[in-house]
Order: structure tokens, then sequence, then C-alpha cells
């Protein structure tokens, strides 16, 4: 038992080493300003004396008919994808190791293992996107690449020794999975892996804020002169810890989709029972970790936005309400596809559950609950319309649906999604228990009641947010987003003290799952990525005509901001690359366990020396 | 009786948690006096 404490102990403080680079320091220039080119602390003049280059069309090198940006654009995005995969997967590789010790359950090690073969080509991958990118930037952008790499010329050395670190300890960490597999062996291996994501995530950290401060730059003047000598200012950048927060949970919850269409396409094409259980397992653990993360993300983008906002509110309105908005309709179709093929995908679960026929009624509701607040969430503030349509309608907004459009309901639409998308999840939970103490039926009736006040708590401050001025508007969000979170914690503290001796009704049937459920795994990875192209986009695209934001001006014949359509061509034409990219690194996996038979003339020579005492 | 009493004390327990979580929200961020202002001008 003592042990057992131990390992959860040591597990817990692994996973919070990750997140110390996440925790804010006390530094002024966290509160952003109005007006980019700022720098709040004080100090002796800097030495450099570089500025920003102001340049002309003809100093942007062309390769003909390539279009420069769209090049850099796809480069950075397959990067990005990659980058990712490859940093999500010894995450929750870690985790899933870790697990399989704290459990003693081997399956968690089998399918860590596997997880880490798949990311094995992702990795060569990203390297190469990597390179590709820089090439990419040291041709089409010489004179930006040469700016950024002045400023920031004392991370570069870390950036490569992190790289370098990572590949090292990567290998070492896969190839070494058979030789530390138990007792304190197991522990030097847990070590590599943590030392591995310590290598990932400084590497994520370092691009952060590379691109944070082309978003939000500090620590320049006008001209683009630093300020001062300190590169930590230029690094803690007012949106550095906004994206790294954002990308580290998204990175998960990639990670977790990715691997999840690598469990579903092993499932479909396995042939044997045993092996449809671990691929079914497999896809349910990784589906748990990319929507575990999922549910937290939308409250990691709200800090982001809301960082943006600070630093420039042109900036942010020019995101929210301007020509991007429309792209926030896309995202708000695009994660409603995710939560309802998360939610279908947990649904279908519930068929190898025995005990599980107890929830099925409440599945309609459940999903009648997530389409409405889908629904909610889509619905645009203002449509592009003809004269004929607006005098139709009485104006440019909808009198019945204009209202559904603003913050207020969005902010209710997403946390009744995640309220009811933990609810699927927590019906699943517990689908196959029994309570056996006295007082289960007491805390289930405390369960109901505490989730449905908190659910009216979040459509009563949803509709608050239309009776009082914009400030109070938007802070009612934060009690909002403390009231779902109040019920996962309660809701699953609870829980797991009325289930410490509980009464099981059967076993999970691993692999007795439907075919079409899997798709719903693919439907999520290929959301997912979609998504994070065009949110992407949005995120790079708000800086318009701006290399580095008001401080370096893009110049080139591309800086202008593309159509919705042509940019959303683009991203689809980088998620349709990538994905191809992962059906090759699945297919190679694949291959890696296939073994030829010997010839028959073999097989005789063999046969034949062995006779011979050969 | 036992579980309406349940249902009645759960219920009001929890619109009393919510109440607090919201006051003491709103109260950190606009400095508003204990007893939630609920519609500012």
């Amino acid at each position: 038992m003592r042990k057992k404490g131990f390992v959860t102990a040591v597990l817990i403080i692994m996973i919070f080493l990750l997140l110390i680079p996440l925790i804010p320091l006390p530094n002024e220039t966290a509160f952003a300003q109005e007006g980019a080119s700022v720098t709040s602390v004080e100090e002796t003049p800097a030495k450099a004396t570089f500025s920003a280059p102001r340049l002309k069309p003809e100093d942007y090198p062309s390769l003909g008919w390539v279009n420069s940006r769209e090049a850099v654009w796809v480069a950075a995005q397959l990067h990005l994808f990659f980058g990712a995969l490859v940093l999500a997967v010894p995450i929750f590789v870690l985790v899933i190791e870790g697990l399989g010790i704290y459990k003693k359950d081997e399956r968690y090690d089998h399918v860590a293992h596997e997880i880490m073969k798949v990311s094995m080509t992702a990795f060569s991958l990203t390297a190469l996107t990597g390179g590709l990118l820089t090439f990419a930037l040291v041709i089409l952008y010489p004179d930006f690449f040469k700016y950024i790499m002045q400023i920031f010329q004392p991370t570069v050395i870390f950036y490569v020794l992190a790289f370098l670190g990572e590949a090292v300890v990567c290998y070492t960490y896969y190839y070494s999975w058979d030789g530390l597999r138990y007792g304190t062996k197991k522990w030097i291996h847990l070590t590599l892996g943590l030392l591995l994501n310590t290598f990932g995530m400084s590497i994520l950290f370092l691009a952060d804020a590379w691109t944070g401060f082309m978003m939000t730059p500090v620590g320049v003047d006008a001209s683009g002169t630093p300020t001062t000598d300190n590169i930590w200012v230029f690094i803690r950048n007012p949106f550095w810890n906004p994206l790294n927060l954002h990308r580290f949970i998204a990175n998960i919850a990639y990670g977790g989709a990715i691997v999840g269409a690598y469990a579903a396409y092993k499932f479909l094409s396995s042939t044997t029972p045993e092996e449809k259980a671990r691929y079914d397992w497999m896809g349910y653990t990784s589906n748990f970790i990319a929507i575990s993360a999922l549910l937290p993300l939308p409250f990691a983008g709200y800090i982001l936005m809301a960082e943006i906002y600070a630093y420039s509110q042109q900036m942010g309105i020019t995101a929210m309400g301007g020509i991007f908005a429309w792209l926030f309709i896309v995202q708000a179709v695009l994660i409603g596809v995710i939560f309802l093929g998360a939610n279908y995908y947990l649904w279908c679960g519930m068929g190898k559950i025995s005990g599980s026929e107890r929830y099925t009624p409440a599945i309609k509701y459940i999903a009648a609950v997530i389409v409405f607040a889908f629904l909610v969430w889509l619905t645009p503030h203002t449509i592009v319309m003809t004269l004929k349509e607006m005098k139709i309608l009485g104006g440019s907004h909808s009198p019945l649906l204009g209202p559904l459009g603003i913050m207020p309901a969005k902010n209710t639409a997403a946390n009744t999604m995640i309220l009811f998308t933990f609810l699927s999840f927590f019906l699943y939970k517990r689908a196959n228990k029994v309570s056996s103490l006295p007082w289960a039926g007491s805390g289930t009736i405390v369960m109901k009641a505490f989730f449905a006040v908190a659910w009216a708590n979040i459509i009563f401050l949803g509709i608050y947010g239309y009776l009082v001025p914009t400030a109070f508007k938007v802070r009612a969000s934060v009690p909002q987003v403390l009231s779902t979170l109040s019920v996962v914690l309660v809701l699953l503290v609870i829980d797991s003290l009325m289930h410490r001796k509980a009464k099981s009704l059967g076993p999970v049937q691993w692999g007795k799952m439907s075919q079409r459920s899997q798709y719903a795994l693919f439907l999520l990875a290929v959301s997912f990525t979609w998504l994070m192209a065009l949110m992407g986009y949005i995120r790079s695209g708000i800086r318009q005509h701006w290399h580095i934001y008001t401080v370096m001006r893009d110049a080139s014949s591309n800086a202008y901001t593309p159509a919705i359509g042509h940019a959303v061509l683009i991203a689809t034409t980088a998620t349709v690359i990538f994905m191809v990219l992962v059906i090759f690194c699945f297919w190679i996996a694949q291959i890696s366990t296939i073994k030829q038979k010997a010839l028959p003339e073999m097989e005789e020579a063999s046969a034949l020396r062995e006779g011979r005492g050969e | 009786m036992f579980k309406l009493i349940v249902w009645v004390v759960s219920i009001v327990g929890s619109i009393l948690y919510f109440y607090i979580l919201d006051l003491l929200i709103m109260k950190s961020y606009f400095g508003a006096a204990l007893g939630l202002n609920l519609f500012p001008k």
C-alpha cells in the first residue's frame, strides 16, 4: 500500500513538473498595453543597434510560380501538425506507462509502447517539415528571418540543443522499452520519458516565444530597435504564456485523437477477437485522453483571446468581429462535430458494458441538449444578405436568432456542451457498477441536484449577460466556467466515494464494439486537424500586413488577407497532406510487424545444415 | 419523506454554493459590497 502511494506521488510530481513552465511569473510585461512597441522593464540602454528593416516589394525573392506566403503557410502548418503530435505523444505515453505501474496492468505498457512506435516515423517527418519551413523562410523571407534571429539569437542555441536532446532521448526511450521493463529499471525508463518531455516542452516554449513576439512584440521601439538586452523580455511577451497553455492542452487532445484514429484503423483491420479487444481498449483510452484535454481547451482559448484584446483591441476585433469572425462559425461547427463524435463513440461503447441499459434512456436527452447547444454556438450574429433578404428580415440582424450570435449565448452553449459531454463520460464510467453503501441513494440525489443547479446557474449567467454592461457580461463567463468545473470535481469525488466497494454487474466486453463507432474516431482526428489549421490561420492572419505586429511591415505582394474561401482551401490542402503522411506513419508501423515466410529452399538448406551439425 | 428532505437540502445547498460562487467572482472583479449587485447601471 505504501509502495502504491509512493508510485502515485512520484507520478503526480512528474506530471506537475511538466506544468512548471506554465506558471506565470510576476513581471510587468505581462500587462500588455495598446500600441505594441513598448517595454515596461526599466534597464540600462540596450547595446543592440539594429532595427527592423523597412522593406520594399523587390526585397522579397521570388521562386517564379511558387506563392511565397502559401509555401511558408503550408510548410509551417505541416510542421505544427507533426510537432503537436510528437510533443503530445510522449506526454500521454508517460502517463499511460505510469498508470501501468500503478494498476499493475501490462495492457497500459503495451499500448504505450505501440503508440511510441507509431510516432517514431512522425518524429522524422517533424524534423523534415521543420527543415522545409526553415529553408522556405530563409529563401523567401530572408530579411524577416534575419531580424527575428537577431532578436532571439541567444535562444537559438538552446533550441538546437533541446532538439538534439529530444532526438537522443527519444530513440533511447523507445529502443530501451523491453530492456528496462520491470522493477527499478522501469523507473529509469520513466525518467527517460520525463526527460524526453522536458526537451519537447522546451522546444515548444521557445518556438512559442518567437511566435508570440510576432503577435505581441515587447522590448523594442517603433523602429524595431531593442530597448533592452534582456532576452527574457522578448521571450516573455504577453502572448507567450497563453499560447504555451493553449498549445500544451491542445497538443494532448490532438495526440489523443490521432492515436485514437490509429486504434480505429487497427480495430477495423483486426481479424482475431484478442486484437479487436486490444485496439478497442486503446481507442477508448486515447479518446478519453483527447476529450479530457478538450474539455478545458475552450477556457485556455478564452485566456488567449483575452490577452489579444488586452494587447490590442484592434487585433481582437479583427479576429472576433471582422473578416475572421466567420471562421469562428466554422470553428463552432467543427467543435460541435468533435463533441457529437466523442459522445456518439461513448454511447456506442456503452453497449459492451453490462448494466449500461440503466442509462440508455438518458442518451436521447443528452443528445438533444448537445445538438441544441451546438445550434446556438454556430448561429452567426449577422449574415451576408441581399437587400431583398434584409427587407424581409427587417434589418441586418434576425430579431429572433440575432441575440444568439453574441458571447453570452456562445459561452452558455459551450459550457452546456462540456457539461453534458462530461455526463456521457460519467455514465460510461459507472455503467457496470452498483454501490453497496447505505448512503448511495442520497449521494445520487445530491449529484443530480448539484448538476441541475449548476446548469441552471450557467443559463442564468448567460441571460444575465444580456441585461448588464459589456464588462459585466464578459466577467460573467468566469463563474460559468467555475460552475462547470465544480460539477466535474464534485461528481467525480462523490462517485468515487460511492463506488469504493461497488458491486460489478459484469466485465466490460472489450472488442464488442460496432464498426461504425470506429468511424467516429476517424472523424475526431480529421476534425481536430482541420480545426487546428483554420484556427492557426486566424491566429496568424490577424497580424494582417505585419510580419511583426506594428514593428515590421510585410511589404511583399502577398501582404493581404486572403478571402475566407481561399484561406480554407490552403488550410484544407495542408490537412489533406498531413492526413496522407499520417496514414503513411500508420502503414510503416503496420508493416514492421509483418514477417515473410521463409522460402522452401531456404528451409531445406537450414535443415541440411542442422543435420550436418553446422 | 427522507428522500424528499435529501432533495430539498441538496437543492438548497447547491443554490447556496453557486450563489456564493457568483458573488465571490463578481466581488473580486468589481469590489462590489457583499450582496450581489445583480443589475449594475
